[in-house]
């Protein structure tokens, strides 16, 4: 009788030895320090280049650099840093930034970054670093949305860019066809891509000094009345809803012609050239988000560097980022990745300074406003999202929606 | 008989266990008796206590319990997590029972069938759910283009109350009903060749066979699978989580998602095991329930 | 000529629920042979003009080939964690089906009780735990985690299972000279195969797509096992579909042959029926 233990035994035996076989070397004198980020497959090529450079340079620091899926990388980050274990250096979005600053996993920075770094940093992406009186991390990259637009389709409608609410408007409404299947215009049922028209008509999230919270004010319902206007009045994007899948579905009638201006973020634009509208890059136009009633509106992302406190080695570790964060290797990342510099001087590098999607995304920035540098930063869009879906279905009216947005908030800030 | 010779009876059958249950008193039992006991506190990210900083979480009696119980929110929750439990298990049931006794059969190919039916449950869960969401996008995704070929309307599957609880559930019966036919194939195929063979000399008919034999065979595997289904499902999160993340509004959202999302964002411990404890004083009764119902013909037990 | 007529429905039932059961996955299928370019689009084409295997060839050589270490790991990991489960699980499940002992019926209930707490809401203390018995980054805690998930199906199946075995083929062969250990081995074992393959393929495949646990008490990029390594591919706003196909059909590949080769156990059936031993 041949029982399948027989054969499976051996087997894990074999592998089991195999797995045993290798251990790591170690030279002495010499600081390894672990690296995790959540970059992508081209970042990365990027990114180790830069790292096998600093070694080369420094060839007392060891970077073990290793990438984390962004989905999970927050909660692994808090599990290990919780128990003393965290990775030395971290790539942080910024809304995690003061979480771990508050949670005590992070070294402050205040004597590592020098003046002239301070005065270089773009202020909106700096301000992501400062909590509680402290600097808990340095500008990597930057962001914001943005209104992307189809050149040759407001062209040949023969309109401009739009530069206010009314104009988006009267220009979405001049390249809509529903028949064809065409739009002038798209929105998301994601609260992240509402908030340009809650700050457009003078509506707010949280005030982060006095936690006053400002997402049901009238600005902000105003703000959503109109995103909600924008199909139920004027039929300037399409009727149908896919909550689930709109980013996709974005991305993928604006490549092919459909839509002709959507809101969308740095990170999107290569994915965007490689689409047929825009085989010829400079059909992509890039500028601000129209004005409300209350001027500009857009949420500045990005992500930090930071250090954790249980780093062995903080002045060698910041060595190591601020290295990474010089202009040219910020430049080099703007010219390959697409990614926004957070230093002034970079803007000013060549393959920064002529490339017009970037430059297009900075006219942005100027105006772009800052989320909430509070530990809950990062929940607010959890707890606005459904509701805002709601609103859209027509579940509740803008007005309750956006209360219950507010009620959520209390809760999160009560802790 | 004192107690300690009755233990001595069964020492072997008490040698065979405690391997076992080793194993699972520390890396089950402990957090779920710690779960139990954290849902009478106020324990999150900020009070939990870490290597720098001592913890300061409290005890806070029933709070979560009476927080929990009377928003009404929950009602509607738990209404959402039995449409849910209930109709996936039944369609796993059905489903998987009827290929296992199709694949009973001897014929040719059956390999290959038996193969193919079981990809479903071979694909890493993350990229299935990945893969149906984008089946259910109202532009692009498969059915509404073949709805469009067929000159239907489209259906917004994943917005609507309604179709979005009908999407997530179909892609969780597409996920789960390999497990039952494996399950319920195992079971059949346990069945002694002999019996059939006596009843065919007694002249049973097929159907006959089925009703006398085939299910009064299959009863303790089919039984013990049920339950264990009913329970896996109640408690399943990620289909819902990646597939609608709840929504619309909340309305795809079950118990355990709850619990996942109380504790995955600031770790508020004390709310998801209190989400955690009703869930299993649920599913305790019920059991208790469905083996106290089944046990009178020594079914399960 | 009935039974032909009979075979040809069969196939078509079955042919059907096939194209059921595999059309999600075709989707994957072909996206994986997809440029990044064309990986959405408004038309249905399965097959792209640009058929490429370039999607492969970036998984399987991408950092020095770190899939094939994922690969090793996941698959030491799985076939373990199967062999222990199946092992603790056949022991313990014949005691619960052979033995009326005091706590048996509180140990079953105990092992169901298990499934009913969503314990993975609690990884955080989990972590720490396994951290305090230096189980952390090791394959080890892993098998051992891994073990306590599929424990309790396990053993509810195989009771099952050997419930339906006559106690009189036992009986004979005890009566034969046989001790209860060696009637386990020997008698009960082999006729209950179906069901120890039930649960090997379930043991199995939980440890192969398992994703939390690993990703929680797996630090270091060379432990990971497969699912966590290819989960590298989900970003903040986009998913590198073209690259995520190709490590799923990749990661789907060795559970088939994992199951193409243990099947056979499934449908033995009752050949050792006659029991010669």
């Amino acid at each position: 009788m041949k029982h399948p233990l027989t054969l499976i035994i051996p087997l894990a035996l074999v592998l089991l030895f195999i797995a045993c076989g290798k251990k790591e070397e170690k030279v002495t004198g010499q600081v390894t320090l672990t690296f995790w980020h959540t970059m992508n497959q081209e970042e990365m090529v990027t990114l180790d280049g830069l790292v096998g450079k600093f070694m080369e340079q420094n060839p007392q620091i060891e970077i073990q650099a290793q990438v984390v899926p962004f989905s999970d990388a927050q909660n692994k980050f808090k599990t290990m840093a919780q128990a003393g274990d965290a990775p030395d250096i971290f790539r942080a979005e910024i809304a995690w930034t003061p979480e771990f600053a508050e949670l005590g996993f992070l070294v402050p920075l205040d004597d590592y970054v020098s003046e002239e770094d301070l005065g270089d940093y773009l202020p909106g992406a700096l301000r992501y670093n400062q909590y509680k009186d402290h600097l808990w991390g340095i500008p990597q990259v930057t962001d914001c949305l943005a209104l992307l637009y189809n050149k040759r389709m407001l062209a040949g409608a023969g309109v401009d860019p739009p530069a206010t609410m009314d104009d988006l408007v009267r220009v979405a409404g001049t390249m809509t066809s529903p028949g064809k299947g065409r739009y002038g215009f798209f929105w998301r049922g994601d609260s992240y891509w509402l908030t340009p028209f809650i700050w457009a008509y003078g509506g707010g999230l949280i005030d982060e000094d006095d936690q006053q919270i400002h997402i049901n004010d009238q600005g902000s319902v105003a703000g959503l009345n109109f995103y909600i206007a924008l199909r139920d009045e004027y039929g300037v994007v399409p009727p149908e809803v896919d909550f689930a899948n709109d980013y996709d579905n974005m991305l993928v009638g604006f490549k092919t012609g459909k839509y002709a201006m959507i809101i969308n973020g740095p990170w999107a634009t290569a994915d965007i050239l490689a689409g047929e509208q825009f085989s010829d890059p400079a059909n992509l136009g890039v500028t601000r988000i129209p004005r409300g009633p209350a001027g500009y509106g857009s949420p500045v992302g990005g992500h930090n560097y930071v250090i954790a406190s249980s780093c062995k080695d903080v002045p060698a570790a910041y060595e190591f980022i601020h290295f990474l964060n010089q202009a040219e290797h910020q430049a080099l990342f703007a010219q390959k990745n697409n990614l926004l510099p957070t230093r002034r001087s970079a803007y000013d590098l060549p393959g920064v300074a002529d490339n017009p999607i970037i430059q297009g995304f900075r006219y942005q920035l100027e105006v772009a406003n800052n989320r909430p540098v509070i530990p809950e930063g990062g929940l607010l869009f959890v707890d606005f999202t459904p509701n805002l879906q709601a609103a859209l279905n027509g579940n509740k009216t803008p007005q309750q929606a956006l209360d219950a947005t507010a009620e959520a908030w209390e809760e999160l800030l009560r802790r | 008989m004192s107690l300690l010779s009755k233990i001595r009876r069964h020492r072997l059958a008490y040698l065979l266990i405690l391997p076992t249950a080793l194993v699972m008193a520390g890396i089950v039992f402990y957090p779920l008796i710690r779960g139990v006991l954290i849902s009478f506190t106020n324990m999150n990210q900020y009070n939990m206590g870490s290597k720098f900083i001592p913890p300061s979480y409290r005890f806070v009696g029933l709070q979560n319990y009476v927080k929990v119980l009377t928003s009404s929110q929950f009602w509607d929750i738990l209404g959402q997590t039995l449409i849910w439990t209930i109709t996936n298990v039944f369609f796993h049931f059905t489903i998987g029972l009827a290929l296992a006794l199709l694949l009973n059969r001897r014929f040719r190919g059956r390999a290959i069938y038996r193969t193919l039916l079981l990809i479903p449950w071979a694909v890493p869960t993350y990229i299935s759910a990945f893969s149906w969401r984008w089946l259910f996008n109202s532009k692009y995704g498969f059915f509404n283009l073949a709805l469009k070929a067929l000159g239907a309307d489209p259906i917004p599957w994943l917005s609507h109350q309604v179709w979005a609880m009908v999407a997530v559930i179909a892609t969780n019966i597409w996920l789960g009903f390999p497990f039952m036919m494996v399950v319920l194939l195992g079971g059949l195929q346990s069945i002694p060749r002999e019996m059939y063979e006596a009843s065919e000399v007694d002249g049973c008919g097929r159907i006959r066979q089925f009703w006398t034999i085939t299910l009064p065979l299959l009863k303790p595997v089919a039984l013990t699978v049920t339950l264990l289904g009913i329970i896996w499902t109640f408690n399943m999160f990620n289909i819902i989580y990646l597939v609608t993340e709840g929504g619309p509004h909340h309305q795809t959202d079950i118990l355990a998602t709850f619990a996942f999302i109380e504790a995955f964002h600031q770790w508020r411990f004390g709310m998801a095991t209190t989400y955690a404890v009703i869930i299993l004083s649920i599913l305790l009764s019920f059991s208790f329930f469905y083996i106290r119902t089944l046990k009178g013909s020594e079914e399960i037990y | 000529m009935r039974r032909r007529k009979n075979n040809w429905i069969l196939h078509l039932v079955l042919t059907a629920c096939c194209l059921a059961a595999i059309f999600p996955i075709i989707w994957v299928l072909s996206t994986s042979f997809k440029p990044e370019p064309e990986v959405f689009s408004d038309r249905l084409n399965l097959i792209s003009e640009h058929t490429t295997l370039d999607n492969y060839r970036h998984v399987l050589t991408m950092k020095g080939g770190v899939f094939f270490i994922w690969l090793r790991n996941s698959t030491i990991i799985a076939l373990i964690t199967t062999v222990i489960g199946v092992f603790l699980a056949a022991t313990a499940a014949y005691a619960f089906s052979r033995y009326r002992f005091l706590g048996r019926q509180g140990g079953l209930y105990i092992f169901l009780i298990a499934q009913m707490f969503p314990g993975a809401i609690l990884v955080v203390p989990l972590y720490n735990l396994m951290r305090q018995f230096g189980m952390l980054n090791s394959f080890a805690g892993l098998i051992l985690a891994y073990s306590t998930v599929s424990l309790p199906f396990c053993v509810w199946m195989l009771k099952g299972f050997f419930d339906t075995i006559p106690r009189g083929l036992e009986e004979a062969a005890m009566v034969d000279g046989l001790s209860p250990l060696g009637t386990f081995y020997r008698i009960v074992l082999p006729l209950s195969l179906p069901g120890l393959a039930v649960t090997a393929f379930f043991s199995f495949i939980t440890a192969w797509n398992e994703f939390m646990f690993a990703f929680t008490f797996m630090s270091k990029e060379r432990l990971y096992t497969l699912p966590v390594g290819l989960r590298q591919f989900v970003f903040q706003f986009q998913t590198d579909w073209h690259l995520m196909a190709a490590s799923a059909v990749l990661i789907t590949i060795p559970v088939v042959i994992f199951f193409l080769q243990t099947q056979r156990f499934l449908v033995a059936g009752l050949t050792a029926g006659g029991v010669k031993g």
